[in-house]
């Protein structure tokens, strides 16, 4: 059999228009197979008058097709030919003697106004969707700030999503109106059109689809594959490859001991770990580091962000923006007193680095380093009475060297 | 349903409904029926017969008995007879009231 494939040119929901341009693919050759929104399979055949006719018919997943309907049809000599999106069904009848399928209007309508019910509640369903993805995005975003909630977190995955939205929505309420405007010229008692000029591509609506392809596979991609990818699990720190981490033990200096808890094998005091790769940042390490100085009551800690991003320009406000959410968290974080106090940061200019600066907590002993060079980004974060300003040169090698 | 909810038959309805009143009868043979019993006046397209029958099984006034093939086979219930009934009286007073006003 001799399939050719060819682009829909219009809606399935503009019945006159879809009816016409198969009826004129039957007048040059071509027998319907099947039809898609995108693109409808033929098979070759000789030319003939052949009508199509397009019936509302929707059906839940599970229910099988109106044989009822298919067979009452065929008596009449209207053969079945495909279902659309499981909510039109695609007759067609060779030669004059088939009669019309419908001759009342008033009734026709009744399985267009289920099909345009239906429709109205996916729409609706479908911009509800959108509005909680555009809140959670929000809130996303004021919690964590946008670029690492973009960069880091599911931020692209949720922005992919939303662009899909974007794309899918226009056409959904389209085919709505559509549908809606049978609805009203059939409960007028005006019958369907079956023949009107349509349109002779649809390049927005392939180009649509395939934006919105290509976005969901990078989504599945970066959300679900990737991270199985990843190494999961805690390690040691001194199997860590992707970069030099600063050392808790030289910022403490003499008198540290490193603090150990170990399960399974693990040191959960001291570790490093890969966390989930996302779309703009192929690698990200968590580092940390903990030991006591003056006995067992003096505990200090060191943790490490790090950061593989995918471009360049996106390291230093990742970075800027981290170091200033280290600052604000001041009320979050569990190892700083419960006092209120201010924080003093300084900013250095240093040969290596795009961006550094360390911050001090007036009251206790935080500190928060933050350094950017290239596309490595790395933030510290330390409790201690070392003080990072007097490793600017271990703390920029962290993203220069790396 | 009652007439009273369903409202009055429409004329495609009401002859359908009469096309079952003596024999079981499949779609092609109720479309010729019509047809013929109203000389052409009245013609259900398959896509019309087949949303009337739909109603009708769902209402309970026709009940499918038969399938051979892709041919499909229906009675009229005692439910669809007492709704023809109810109708046919409702035309008749109709008629009734007509000629009544004529005279």
């Amino acid at each position: 059999m001799n399939r050719v494939y060819k682009l829909t040119p219009v809606s399935p929901y503009d019945v006159p228009g879809l009816e016409s341009w198969l009826e004129d693919m039957s007048r040059r050759g071509l027998r319907l197979k099947k039809f898609r929104p995108l693109f409808c399979t033929f098979t070759r055949d000789t030319p003939q008058d052949r009508r199509y006719r397009v019936e509302a018919h929707r059906r839940a997943l599970d229910d099988d097709l109106p044989r009822s309907m298919i067979d009452l049809y065929g008596e009449f000599g209207w053969e079945y030919v495909c279902e659309v999106n499981q909510q039109l069904l695609i007759f067609a009848a060779e030669g004059p003697d088939a009669p019309e399928l419908h001759t009342d209007p008033e009734l026709q309508a009744e399985p267009w106004t289920r099909l345009r019910r239906s429709m109205t509640a996916h729409c609706v369903f479908e911009a509800a969707c959108f509005i909680i993805l555009l809140g959670l995005m929000a809130a996303a975003v004021v919690k964590d700030g946008p670029v690492h909630s973009l960069v880091v977190d599911s931020g692209l995955s949720a922005l992919i999503c939303i662009l899909c939205f974007i794309l899918a929505l226009p056409s959904e309420f389209e085919d709505r109106r559509l549908v809606a405007r049978i609805v009203q010229q059939l409960r007028e008692g005006v019958p369907l059109d079956h023949r009107t000029v349509y349109p002779r591509r649809r390049l927005t609506a392939l180009l649509s689809f395939l934006c919105a392809v290509a976005m969901l596979v990078t989504l599945v991609a970066f959300q679900y594959v990737l991270p199985f990818l990843s190494l999961d699990g805690a390690q040691s720190i001194d199997s860590l490859t992707a970069f030099t981490p600063l050392s808790l033990a030289s910022v403490e200096g003499s008198g540290y001991v490193e603090d150990h808890f170990r399960v399974n094998g693990v040191d959960y005091a001291n570790f490093a770990a890969r966390e989930d790769r996302a779309p703009l940042c192929w690698e990200q390490w968590r580092v940390v580091q903990s030991g006591a100085v003056n006995g067992p009551e003096d505990w200090h800690r060191m943790e490490i962000h790090w950061y593989d991003l995918a471009f360049n320009s996106l390291a230093v406000p990742l970075i800027k923006e981290e170091f200033d959410a280290s600052m604000a968290l001041d009320w979050d974080i569990w190892w700083t007193s419960k006092v209120p106090a201010g924080w003093s940061a300084e900013y250095y200019l240093h040969d290596g680095a795009d961006f550094l600066a360390v911050a001090k907590r007036q009251e206790g002993s935080f500190q928060v380093a933050a350094v950017a060079a290239g596309d490595k980004a790395a933030l510290v974060t330390y409790t201690g009475d070392g003080e990072l300003a007097e490793h600017l040169d271990e703390i920029v090698r962290m993203v220069s060297d790396a | 349903m009652g007439a009273k909810e369903r409202g009055p038959l429409t004329e495609p309805m009401f002859y359908v409904l009469m096309s079952f009143l003596h024999r079981e009868m499949c779609g092609t043979d109720v479309t010729e029926f019509v047809q013929k019993k109203t000389g052409g006046r009245v013609y259900l397209g398959p896509g019309t017969l087949y949303t009337l029958l739909g109603k009708f099984v769902e209402e309970q006034l026709i009940e499918q008995t038969d399938v051979s093939g892709r041919k499909r086979t229906y009675r009229l219930t005692d439910k669809g007879r007492a709704a023809y009934r109810e109708e046919l009286e409702r035309l008749r007073a109709c008629v009734a009231d007509a000629e009544e006003e004529e005279r």
